[in-house]
């Protein structure tokens, strides 16, 4: 256990030494729910009838950005950086394994980053004139952490796979652009998924992007039926599994292939 | 200046060959832009599924607004954004030194340097959805208001450019920058909608105090004739103003600029 507080405090304390990049990191991940936010007012203001009041829209976004915060990921680059220039080498012989050290990192920085998130809320609230709905239910807020908890994970499954990919096709980009594109339409950043068309809404029910951002909200704000509650939960449950057995057999089979380039 | 065409062209070259060593570069844009192209189409098509009308806006005209921005986002891609992303990176590393000691105006050469030529087919693609809108709506555009846009948007260009080279210039004073890629973002995604959206005050804001509206809202409101000719001239000034502020302040800041690595 020790071993992996001094990991969380040298990840903080370097992290620090960013704080100005923190800060616009945080800022860039609020930038997409609060255009979001800016849309379905304009949208409500406009006399459109929408399944979410102005209240609720206004809580909505807040949560998104919260949640898009806590869900961050962004490791796939670096890991995929190390594999090519022979760097992974060092995570071989290191006693924490690299899944630990870049989840004990990710951790770490969102710490600072839940700080700066607070300001933009209640920049968000202030503009909204306390125009909010944060359910008191408990059972409500109960599912609500157990749901985010797992999308914590299952981004930043996806997020780690993705760099481990590097092992067989070295450039990520691609990849990396293609889930952020299908993240932007199918997690409910900008567009509640209630608010899908028919198809549109099938395939985000089915797709794992919901699950990183919008489903925790959704039952948070008990938009969904109890049904529906559970279904979601089972197919949040299914793709974390899912992407914790596709790490182990990326992880065993990449390192097979690695040659430590110039390591 | 036919000496700065030639450099010009010599480094547009270079960078095109650097990209295409990697191979798949070429394809992921192509294929990358074309899903981006479809998304946002999608969005519009679900925002407008709910209200006929936003803010005074229809769908065409934000489709329109759609095209322009992924016009203007792409060509500055095209032209600056890499290089001027660089910046923080060569104050980091003190590799700053050698495009200083070269016979050529070192932001000129700094901000040329590594152009993206390949990303023009999103150009393309945003050039596709205008031609689409303009179809839907079947309105006639007089010449005037067509060079309105296209004065405006040159104009937008060079705002942008000016607001983000100083912001990158910053590097110099702090040191560490590593976040000005989200910073561009922060910047960007904005412009993607008409900021009319924002309400009265912000949208005041973001077009008076930080000329960002005049960056693709203005040219396109002066295009449909929603606001008055004049602020075109605003935003030659703004623009004038955003380029003459960068090369000031690459100047003042240069005479600050402690090399890292020597």
């Amino acid at each position: 256990m020790k071993k992996y507080w001094v990991y969380f405090k040298l990840n903080f304390q370097e992290m620090l030494e960013y704080r100005t990049d923190v800060i616009i990191w945080t800022l860039s991940g609020a930038i997409l729910p609060l255009i979001g936010l800016t849309i379905w007012l304009a949208v409500l203001g406009s006399g459109a009838k929408l399944a979410y009041s102005y209240p609720e829209l206004v809580t909505y976004f807040i949560l998104a950005m919260t949640v898009e915060i806590l869900v961050g990921a962004w490791g796939a680059w670096f890991i995929s950086e190390k594999i090519n220039n022979g760097d992974f080498s060092v995570y071989l012989i290191k006693p924490v394994s690299v899944l630990t050290e870049y989840f004990i990192q990710n951790m770490s920085e969102k710490i600072f980053k839940i700080f700066v998130i607070i300001f933009v809320i209640i920049g968000v609230v202030l503009a909204s004139q306390g125009k909010i709905a944060f359910p008191l239910n408990i059972l409500n807020w109960l599912l609500f952490f157990t749901s985010l908890l797992m999308s914590i994970l299952i981004a930043f499954l996806l997020d780690f796979i993705l760099g481990l990919s590097a092992f067989w096709f070295h450039e990520i980009d691609f990849f990396k652009n293609y889930i952020s594109l299908s993240n932007q339409l199918f997690s409910g950043k900008l567009i509640p998924v209630a608010f899908l068309p028919a198809t549109l809404f099938n395939l985000a029910v089915f797709l794992p992007f919901r699950y990183i951002i919008s489903f925790p909200i959704e039952v948070l704000l008990g938009k969904l039926s109890a049904e529906n509650v559970v279904l979601g939960f089972g197919i949040q449950f299914f793709w974390l599994t899912f992407f914790f057995l596709g790490y182990k057999l990326t992880y065993s089979k990449g390192i097979k292939l690695y040659q430590g380039f110039g390591g | 200046m036919k000496h700065y065409f030639k450099v010009f062209l010599a480094l547009l070259n270079i960078s095109a060959k650097n990209y295409l060593e990697k191979r798949w570069n070429v394809f992921g844009i192509i294929t990358n832009s074309t899903i981006s192209l479809i998304i946002m189409v999608i969005f519009v098509n679900v925002y407008f599924s709910f209200s006929k009308e936003i803010f005074g806006w229809t769908k065409y005209q934000v489709f329109l607004l759609t095209g322009i921005y992924r016009c203007v986002s792409s060509l500055f891609y095209v032209l600056f954004f890499r290089s001027i992303n660089w910046i923080p990176n060569y104050v980091q590393r003190g590799t700053l030194d050698i495009f200083l000691t070269k016979p050529i105006n070192s932001q000129f050469y700094i901000t040329f340097r590594l152009t993206r030529i390949f990303e023009l087919f999103s150009v393309l693609t945003g050039l596709v959805l205008v031609y689409y809108s303009l179809q839907k709506m079947d309105i006639m555009v007089s010449i005037i208001n067509w060079s309105f846009l296209i004065l405006g948007l040159l104009a937008g260009l060079l705002i942008l450019y000016g607001i983000y080279f100083s912001l990158s210039t910053l590097s110099i004073w702090i040191g560490r920058f590593s976040g000005i890629t989200d910073v561009f973002y922060i910047l960007r995604e904005p412009l993607a909608i008409p900021l009319d959206l924002f309400g009265k005050t912000t949208s005041f804001v973001l077009t008076f105090i930080i000329p960002l509206g005049f960056i693709i809202t203005v040219p396109v409101r002066l295009f449909f004739g929603m606001s008055p000719w004049y602020f075109l001239f605003f935003g030659v000034f703004f623009a004038s103003l955003a380029v003459w502020f960068s090369s000031w302040f690459w100047n003042f800041s240069l005479k600050h600029y402690t090399s890292a690595s020597s």
